[in-house]
């Protein structure tokens, strides 16, 4: 499902779809990109003092309707995270309170900066996406070459390196830590229509639930309690503990 | 048994928000000035809706100059589609 996205995403050969804010991180700057990034909208609109109605409107629908199943299943820099998890080596934990950067990320760098220096500030979040690292900025490079390197250029990739580096020890690193986007559906895991169904009534604790979830978000505690497992800010709603699950 | 009602009641209001949020957007036009224009004394501005401004948005072509948006390109020209920025 994840490539299948990452394949549609990037296929715009058709009609133009750009208006519609896909609440996924994918650089809306790419030739091929088929929707809006919602994160470049809102640093644009908060730099224009504009309301993005229709933007907000389809992120709260599609956050009510599916809470973070997009980031589990057709966010394209999820798959990236997915696939460098899977190189062999140490892997650790991030701490728990990281998963509160993600807020200060949002509210900074995409809603308050630009709206007090403009959407075209050089501390947006745009200005250091590692989607747009790899979608814009290294296409940029190799088509233009690299002799005329900017500082902002060096950061941006720099930034990059980083975050697939900490992605390959620990999963899925950035949507636990820095995601807007993540920080953004987050709160609607708790109301949204979409459940992650596991039989609460016959656990066993058995705990393979907590082992397999990629956000090391611990499923079973709200199984113990009766709740959906996807009834958390951290669950990206891969359905993985429900595949596990010995008793499904 | 309180939870879930308080849940239930939270999506309803949340997406109800979000069909009147959609509603406004569908139906909202925004004042967009010609930046070349004003060096003659012309004010001249188009009207565009919450769509093409989301669409201006993704590459650039409304900026912002105190408190108007202005064009960043010729929109009486019938335009392709539009291609990375950088």
């Amino acid at each position: 499902m994840q490539f299948f996205s990452l394949l549609v995403l990037h296929s715009s050969w058709g009609p133009e779809f750009k208006w519609f804010c896909n609440p996924v991180l994918s650089c809306h700057s790419c030739a091929l990109s088929w929707f809006a990034c919602p994160i470049g909208v809102l640093v644009h609109y908060s730099g224009y003092h504009v309301f993005p109605f229709l933007a907000v409107g389809i992120l709260l629908l599609l956050g009510v309707l599916f809470g973070r199943l997009l980031c589990g299943w057709v966010c394209p820099f999820g798959l990236l995270q997915d696939l460098l998890y899977k190189i062999p080596g140490s892997k650790f934990s991030l701490p728990h309170w990281t998963g509160r950067i993600k807020y200060l990320v949002l509210l900074l760098l995409v809603i308050i900066v630009p709206f007090a220096c403009g959407e075209q500030t050089a501390y947006s979040f745009c200005r250091i996406c590692p989607a747009a690292a790899l979608q814009v900025t290294i296409p940029g490079l190799v088509s233009t070459g690299a002799g005329q390197v900017q500082a902002s250029t060096v950061v941006k990739l720099s930034i990059l390196a980083a975050v697939l580096l900490l992605t390959a020890l620990s999963s899925r690193a950035f949507c636990k830590t820095m995601c807007p986007i993540g920080a953004m559906l987050a709160p609607l895991n708790f109301i949204s229509l979409w459940r992650v169904r596991t039989p609460t009534g016959n656990c066993t604790s058995c705990k393979l639930c907590d082992d397999a979830c990629p956000t090391e978000n611990s499923p079973s505690l709200r199984i113990s309690r009766g709740q959906a497992p996807n009834r958390s800010p951290g669950c990206v709603v891969c359905h993985d503990c429900q595949s596990v699950c010995p008793k499904t | 048994m309180r939870k879930p009602v308080v849940q239930k009641w939270l999506f309803i209001v949340a997406a109800l928000v979000a069909v009147v949020l959609l509603l406004i957007g569908g139906r909202r036009t925004y004042k967009v000035y010609d930046a070349d224009t004003e060096d003659f004394g012309l004010v001249v501005f188009h009207r565009i809706s919450d769509r093409q401004l989301v669409i201006d948005a993704t590459f650039s072509g409304v900026t912002r100059r105190g408190r108007k948006l202005y064009s960043t390109y010729d929109r009486t020209e019938a335009r392709a589609k539009r291609t990375c920025p950088t």
